[in-house]
């Protein structure tokens, strides 16, 4: 879609598979990110957002494998590289926070043993770790250090994973759900530090999200995917406000929104095929107002300004929006 | 339908503490999980109330619905108490308000098939007969827009959305006038929620429920909700329609839960 031909990441036609049982989970993705990009990557469980997101470090679970398409960081692919290249890639060029920072966080170890042990992985020093935790907020970082992580709020927790993601000073950031587990205050002014961040350092960013008023706030490129596929990717600003496929549509029309109190929400019908239904249709036809017949077959990706999707019938989606 | 005068739930002034030891061989506290709430609900209204983990939301949930004793105050389901005079849940308590729980993956029996699980709570004294049973889970089954064909399933065979329908149709099983519902969406897939919240709306229309509904996210709480009520640290810190606590908001946790909700983007100084 996008002439961006300088991407530094670059994934193509990414396909990943349960080995054992035969099962395709991402089915052909491609994305790009850009220097000092932040995309966002959003979709529904099971839709091979998170897979996509853990083939580019490479931290895909047993039992899962990479078996199509390339990986291209800065040039090289790095979809089968070696372990010993992904441990020089992971925390320098590549960094990764999660979900949950309490699971991803030892409870025995005081949180200086364990911002130590990140920094003597990417050479940084106890200065550096000490501006890192000031720079994430952290009032008295010399306490934090002596500090174990059920002494720290989860939002607390959240900002020493960023801490310590950063300290390589990675060229991406890979962000899976990372305010997911918070409460929605806390939730906003981690995103924002995380958006501060990317912007000071130029740090592209991966995120991957449910929440489509995250997305809104941080990225300037989505991706959304339904089934193992990107349907619909451009600006966000304009997936948002104008979607082209019409899960998005649905998915946008479908939320309660505090800007009207309505009766009924425009709920959309029936539920997300598991990866042993898919076909080579469209996987969300099922469910889609506009299907017709033509939707059994695989669809084209129709390009727009700035924006594609996934769809035979983009022109209905199109028309409809202009009748209402 | 008479219509009581009395509010479908009441509570006055209710507290309640946890005893928790600090440590394995800690000295022993006592932790006030909630202070002083004070609700009431209308027959078939909702009530919404938000707040963040640890405001002590989900305490009074389950204190409704009779699963935990206040360590002092009242509470009555349609004018009858939920729990006597030394902390017991009355007959009447038991049955008034159900819960319907946030997680259907881990709320219902993976060994008992479908008609067992709606079954089992008409099974408990009163028990009803067997034609009884078989004739209210085939209803039951219906109203929550599924099949008679799922009864004879196991839960494993359902995706959370459906599961959710079940966790639904289990709590209306003994035709409650209350259902307590503890974030009963947040963890169904984006494209399901707005499902379940429209079945919970049609089944109040239809059955004349009162609800308690809880969550953390505003948007779907806002839908639902005639009023709502704003927990902080186990205090109600503000109370009113839905639209006085979007339009006016009081209190600066409330303030702050909106304008995140009301995501615009963050500005960037280099543009």
């Amino acid at each position: 879609m996008m002439n961006e031909s300088a991407s530094m990441l670059s994934i193509r036609d990414l396909s990943v598979k349960a080995s054992k049982r035969d099962l395709t989970l991402v089915d052909g993705v491609s994305l790009e990110i850009g220097a000092g990009e932040r995309v966002a990557l959003v979709g529904e469980s099971g839709s091979g957002k998170s897979l996509t997101c853990m083939s580019i470090i490479r931290l895909l679970a047993k039992g899962l494998e990479i078996s199509g398409g390339s990986i291209s960081w800065q040039g090289e692919d790095i979809s089968h590289a070696s372990s010993g290249r992904m441990r020089q890639l992971r925390g320098r060029e590549i960094s990764m926070i999660y979900q949950e920072p309490l699971t991803s966080l030892n409870p025995v170890l005081s949180i200086g043993r364990q911002l130590a042990e990140a920094a003597t992985h990417v050479h940084a020093t106890r200065a550096d770790v000490l501006t890192m935790l000031d720079r994430v907020g952290f009032e008295h970082p010399e306490r934090v250090l002596r500090q174990r992580p059920h002494e720290l709020s989860g939002g607390m927790r959240q900002r020493i994973m960023i801490a310590m993601a950063l300290l390589g000073k990675p060229r991406l950031l890979l962000a899976d759900e990372p305010t997911t587990a918070l409460d929605v205050t806390v939730q906003d002014q981690v995103l924002k530090l995380i958006y501060d961040i990317t912007v000071e350092t130029g740090t592209a960013l991966l995120l991957v999200s449910h929440d489509l008023g995250v997305v809104r706030r941080i990225a300037d490129k989505v991706a959304v995917m339904y089934t193992g596929r990107i349907v619909e990717s451009g600006r966000t600003e304009n997936v948002l406000s104008d979607p082209r496929h019409p899960y998005t549509d649905a998915l946008l029309r479908s939320a309660p929104s505090l800007e009207s109190k309505s009766d009924r929400l425009v709920a959309i019908p029936g539920r997300v095929p598991t990866p042993s239904e898919w076909t080579d249709g469209c996987r969300f036809a099922q469910r889609c107002e506009y299907a017709t017949d033509l939707c059994l077959t695989k669809p084209p990706v129709v390009e727009f300004d700035d924006q594609a999707a996934e769809c035979w019938h983009t022109d209905r989606l199109v028309a409809m929006e202009g009748a209402s | 339908m008479t219509t009581p005068v009395e509010p479908a739930v009441s509570a006055v002034g209710v507290n309640k503490t946890f005893r928790i030891a600090e440590g394995f061989f800690g000295r022993k506290r006592d932790f006030h999980a909630v202070r002083d709430v004070s609700l009431s609900v209308p027959q078939g209204a909702t009530l919404g109330i938000i707040g963040e983990s640890g405001s002590g939301k989900t305490t009074v949930a389950r204190m409704l619905a009779g699963l935990h004793a206040p360590t002092s105050g009242h509470i009555s389901i349609n004018g009858a108490p939920v729990f006597d005079a030394k902390g017991r849940p009355t007959a009447a308590g038991r049955s008034a308000a159900q819960m319907v729980f946030q997680d259907p993956y881990s709320a219902l029996n993976p060994r008992m098939n479908v008609r067992a699980i709606l079954a089992e709570p008409l099974t408990v004294a009163p028990a009803a007969s067997r034609s009884e049973i078989d004739r209210r889970v085939n209803e039951l089954i219906d109203q929550v827009g599924m099949s008679s064909a799922a009864l004879d399933k196991y839960p494993h065979e359902f995706s959370g959305g459906q599961r959710q329908r079940l966790v639904i149709a289990r709590a209306l099983a003994r035709k409650p006038p209350v259902l307590i519902c503890d974030e009963p969406v947040s963890a169904l897939d984006v494209s399901i929620q707005s499902q379940i919240l429209n079945l919970l709306k049609d089944l109040q229309e239809e059955l004349g429920l009162t609800y308690v509904f809880i969550g953390h996210g505003l948007e779907s709480v806002y839908f639902m909700s005639d009023r709502i009520s704003v927990m902080y640290k186990g205090e109600v810190v503000e109370q009113g329609t839905a639209d006085d606590i979007l339009l006016r908001p009081a209190h600066d946790y409330t303030r702050q839960l909106i304008e995140s909700s009301r995501a615009q983007p963050f500005k960037s100084r280099r543009s």
